[in-house]
């Protein structure tokens, strides 16, 4: 990790104003959300109002877009990796900037929430689910800032974003139209019980996959509740941050950059 | 991994210069780059060779290779075949990085950044101790005459030519022992112009090696050892500036005092046709004439000769500087091939 990475891409997200406005939308709109609900009598005031942790992808997408695609765009980073630095330290760094900020931003907004909700109601004081909340909080921002970390590698300027959304997009809708059409392409061939239900053992492995790349999380509060998922989900987590950084070092060694070009 | 540089420090104490003074220099060895999958030939089985403490130009029309060369040595861009050794070792090793400074010719920088964070943003990346920070940057920040006032306003606030004075800063961070300038002065106000020559002077007497990429002949001329003419991605001349021309076959401007007795061209043309010269031009209202010599002899005994007439000879000047005769003349080589 490199320190001046990291503190120079903080800087650069403080610099950029519509960066700011969505993070503090990001963290006044769960807020009034359950204001709004206390005050229309949807929730009793001893629950403890504190938003998912989901929430933590959304701050690690405000804070990664464009991470290392917009210093491409604009040259930069050429004359950074002029100085004695590897481009795995320098994706590891990009990759902790943007999980460390993602993370303290979700967990200030978890501590507003629930600060509200002591206020309101003391003994939610010792409730102590919002630590669990926070773990998985953290752990998604990290996992999600690899996510982008690598999108952002493959491209220049905001066109990671545009990947994101597409490949999101893309995904879902060849879920929704493939799942039927495969399995009802099995039956019609007499493929029977056993290939019908490898189609739908297919469709959901890939359907988990595409799941666990865009939401890479441990579930922290339903393994302290006994689950047994999780050693499941800590190497689906440990595959994906260590796959999408591999693949983001591997591209980006092999691009060339602007200054070069007469 | 460590950096280099702060493994240095830390082995030898706060010294800025790398551990090793002495090396093997810069080595490119049949390079050839291609872009567009092969379809445009940047540069061609190129070779090239500068010693430590060498300062070597680079001149060539537009679209020659040059820049891409220098991306090459930087290990910003991905060559076809050939070899590429700074101090022997390859472009990309840590080590290499750390002893090579860079100058581009249009630098981008982070627009929020002031010219002080710009330069302690580098100085941190380059492994410098920390501690020597403040001091380092304002240093080079003086040293490129950039003016106190503009440290700590926005680089977007900056015009062309401050910018390329925080550039060449940048470039002596870590006080590195190789420097690629790419069009240091390009984007200059007069003023600038004269402090990148200066620099550039001050740093060949500190002995550095440095590749300067300029269209600015007489700057070349200046501050280099030697020169590189490329053209088609490919050096088609080498001349070294420090030795004494072989042949000074060129066109001299000579000028009179006006205030004098008038200048006769018949004292003109029987001086130069005694020394063998041809006289191209005479002006006697502008107190000018234009005289070809063959050589540095006839040259010296045209002046003898003027003089002895009598005329009130104040300035003998080449009409073209010897790197410009020499462009011209491999130009126009270049194009009947």
């Amino acid at each position: 990790m490199n320190r001046a990475i990291c503190v120079n891409t903080w800087r650069q997200f403080k610099s950029n104003n519509v960066r700011l406005i969505l993070l503090t939308l990001l963290i006044l709109a769960p807020l009034a959300h359950f204001t709004w609900r206390r005050c229309t009598y949807e929730y009793d005031l001893m629950e403890d109002m504190i938003s998912y942790p989901f929430v933590a992808s959304l701050f690690a997408l405000i804070w990664g877009v464009g991470v290392i695609s917009c210093e491409r765009q604009h040259g930069t980073i050429s004359l950074v990796l002029a100085r004695p630095l590897t481009v795995s330290r320098y994706v590891l760094s990009k990759w902790f900037a943007v999980g460390f900020a993602a993370s303290l931003c979700s967990l200030q907004c978890l501590f507003v929430e629930h600060a509200v909700s002591v206020i309101l109601y003391p003994p939610l004081l010792s409730n102590l689910d919002f630590v669990a909340n926070g773990l998985e909080r953290v752990i998604l921002a990290f996992g999600t800032a690899s996510m982008l970390i690598f999108y952002s590698s493959l491209v220049t300027g905001l066109k990671d974003l545009a990947l994101i959304v597409g490949t999101l997009f893309a995904g879902m809708v060849g879920m929704q139209f493939l799942r039927p059409i495969l399995i009802s392409e099995v039956c019609m061939r007499g493929a029977g019980t056993s290939g019908q239900q490898f189609m739908t053992h297919l469709t959901n492995v890939v359907g988990s996959g595409f799941a666990v790349f865009f939401f890479p999380n441990i579930p922290v509060s339903e393994i302290l509740n006994g689950s047994s998922a999780i050693f499941t989900s800590t190497i689906n987590f440990v595959c994906v941050v260590t796959v999408c950084l591999s693949l983001a070092i591997f591209f980006l060694s092999r691009k060339e950059f602007s200054y070069g070009q007469d | 991994m460590r950096d280099v540089n702060a493994a240095a420090v830390q082995a030898g104490g706060s010294t800025c210069q790398p551990e090793s003074t002495s090396g093997s220099g810069i080595e490119v060895v049949n390079l050839c780059k291609t872009y567009k999958g092969g379809r445009v030939k940047a540069i061609d089985g190129l070779s090239l060779t500068v010693r430590p403490g060498e300062a070597l130009g680079l001149v060539g029309p537009n679209g020659a290779g040059k820049t891409t060369l220098l991306g090459c040595l930087m290990g910003f861009l991905n060559y076809q075949s050939g070899t590429i050794s700074i101090d022997g070792l390859a472009v990309d090793d840590l080590v290499t990085r750390a002893n090579v400074g860079y100058l581009p010719e249009r630098l981008t920088f982070d627009r929020w950044m002031t010219g002080r964070d710009f330069l302690h943003y580098h100085h941190e990346l380059s492994g410098r101790p920390h501690k020597l920070q403040e001091a380092e940057t304002e240093e080079l920040l003086r040293r490129v005459d950039l003016e106190p006032s503009a440290w700590s306003k926005p680089v977007r606030k900056y015009s062309r030519g401050m910018l390329q004075r925080l550039g060449f800063a940048q470039a002596l961070i870590g006080k590195p022992r190789y420097l690629l300038l790419d069009e240091p002065a390009s984007g200059m106000d007069p003023h600038g112009v004269l402090v990148v020559q200066e620099l550039l002077q001050s740093l060949r007497a500190e002995g550095l090696t440095f590749l300067l990429n300029s269209h600015q002949l007489d700057q070349i001329e200046r501050s280099c050892d030697r020169v590189a003419f490329i053209q088609k991605g490919k050096v088609i001349k080498e001349e070294n500036l420090r030795n004494r021309e072989s042949s000074l076959s060129h066109t001299l401007i000579v000028k009179w005092l006006l205030d004098g007795a008038p200048v006769e061209a018949s004292t003109f043309t029987r001086v130069t046709a005694l020394c063998g010269a041809t006289l191209e031009q005479f002006s006697p209202e502008d107190g000018l004439a234009r005289v070809f010599v063959d050589n540095e002899e006839d040259s010296a005994s045209l002046i003898k000769g003027l003089v002895e007439a009598g005329v009130p000879v104040t300035r003998v000047l080449p009409e073209l500087s010897r790197l410009q005769r020499v462009f011209i003349d491999e130009m126009r080589r270049g194009e009947k091939q």
